[in-house]
């Protein structure tokens, strides 16, 4: 590999890193979690990035790619975290801010395909019709699964819930 | 960005652009050259693993079953997808060479099934399955299930909910197996070990079918293996 093209690669990487963590973020609701899949996904990313970099959105490869394990892994960790949560204490690291967190615990609580299309829709940037590509499911499905999902979102946060279900205020109103 | 549906009254843009920009924020990059070196890393060393099977096997089992050359790669690409091949005893012993050697098609010995609690969600129901049992000596047992569904959507239901159990019994060490995604499919893999015995279990989702393998009772799988294993469950997908 050239090094212009590894140059090439390290801004990419820089300037693309934030919204690759946060997709996988909101998906597995796990900083930590969602850094290392974003690793991952930039890792198997540079071995292709002579072929990627010619994209029109090379971000998207690796947000696809992110996002993809990300459900995977929060699926699985629902046993990993039964296990880790008796086997070591939480990392001490600063999280993200209340909103934030709010607004992740209201996508853990709405049916999975309709967080998928969400982020996939609204943080990863994919039209409609690349989501039904990604999905294998017709573009109907994918604007059903987003009108739900936004629908559920605003229960949950929107203006005419003051508390969420834990009691806690959202200050999304 | 996306459109805006005019009937959206929660704006869910501003809450995402927050979220996105609180991440940024919060998380600092790993190092764009730490990246290169693991890719480097795994290129090298799937080189010498490639050399050490073409030494045993002269090259032409290699070539024969396409395995990976290099573990930077996905196990399948869509120019490159496994020769089709079912996967009987001869299929599991070749894939878990150098771990299990000595597998035979016959009622496992021990459990397989994970002690774990599959999710309170209902699985969809597959057009058809199938399901073979084997056996490795007296301690060592394994089952390998196919499901094909009507669509791709309900077989990656399916995957999804295969990877959701709610918790498992007595488990005294849980770890991930790395996940490989292909153009029309992934895996994913995790071991389960309880005071008894170490469970494997291996899920493949290609297209429109599911197939997985459950190994109870083995040492711990070397990472080839995995990789070796994946390639011979999706080359049983496509036959």
């Amino acid at each position: 590999m050239s090094a212009d093209l590894r140059l090439d690669f390290t801004a990419f990487y820089d300037a693309t890193w934030g919204r690759t963590v946060a997709c996988a973020y909101a998906i597995t609701g796990d900083l930590g979690a969602a850094e290392d899949i974003a690793q991952e996904a930039y890792t198997r990313g540079w071995p292709r990035w002579s072929r990627l970099r010619d994209y029109d959105e090379p971000s998207a490869w690796v947000r696809r790619v992110a996002t993809r394990q990300a459900v995977s892994r929060w699926r699985r960790n629902r046993v990993a975290r039964a296990f880790l949560s008796r086997s070591r204490p939480p990392d001490p690291v600063a999280g993200p801010n209340e909103n934030t967190v709010l607004l992740v615990r209201a996508l853990a609580a709405i049916p999975e395909a309709q967080r998928r299309a969400l982020v996939l829709h609204h943080l990863a940037g994919f039209s409609v019709e690349e989501i039904a590509n990604l999905e294998h499911c017709p573009t109907g499905t994918v604007k059903a699964r987003l009108a739900r999902g936004r629908y559920a979102m605003a229960n949950i946060l929107g203006p005419t819930s003051e508390t969420n279900p834990d009691g806690m205020e959202s200050s999304h109103a | 960005m996306p459109d805006r549906d005019p009937l959206d009254t929660f704006d869910l843009e501003t809450a995402f652009a927050h979220l996105a920009a609180d991440v940024d924020s919060k998380t600092r990059a790993r190092d764009a050259d730490r990246a290169i070196r693991v890719a480097g890393r795994r290129r090298l060393g799937a080189a010498g693993a490639a050399l050490a099977v073409v030494a045993v096997l002269a090259g032409v089992l290699v070539a024969t079953l396409g395995l990976p050359h290099n573990q930077s790669s996905p196990v399948a690409t869509p120019n490159s997808l496994p020769a089709p091949r079912s996967f009987d005893a001869a299929a599991f012993n070749e894939a878990s060479e150098g771990w299990i050697s000595d597998w035979a098609e016959g009622s496992s010995p021990v459990p397989t099934e994970l002690p774990c609690t599959p999710s309170s969600e209902k699985p969809p129901e597959p057009l058809d399955s199938s399901s073979v049992e084997f056996h490795a000596g007296t301690r060592t047992g394994a089952v390998h299930k196919v499901e094909r569904f009507d669509t791709a959507e309900r077989a990656r239901e399916s995957f999804l909910y295969l990877a959701g159990d709610e918790g498992c019994a007595d488990m005294e060490d849980f770890k991930e197996l790395p996940d490989e995604i292909w153009s029309g499919g992934e895996s994913i893999g995790w071991m389960v070990a309880t005071k008894k015995q170490r469970y494997y279990e291996l899920v493949v989702l290609h297209e429109s079918e599911v197939a997985v393998v459950e190994v109870a009772g083995a040492g711990e799988m070397p990472e080839g293996v995995r990789k070796q294993l994946v390639h011979a469950l999706l080359a049983d997908l496509l036959t």
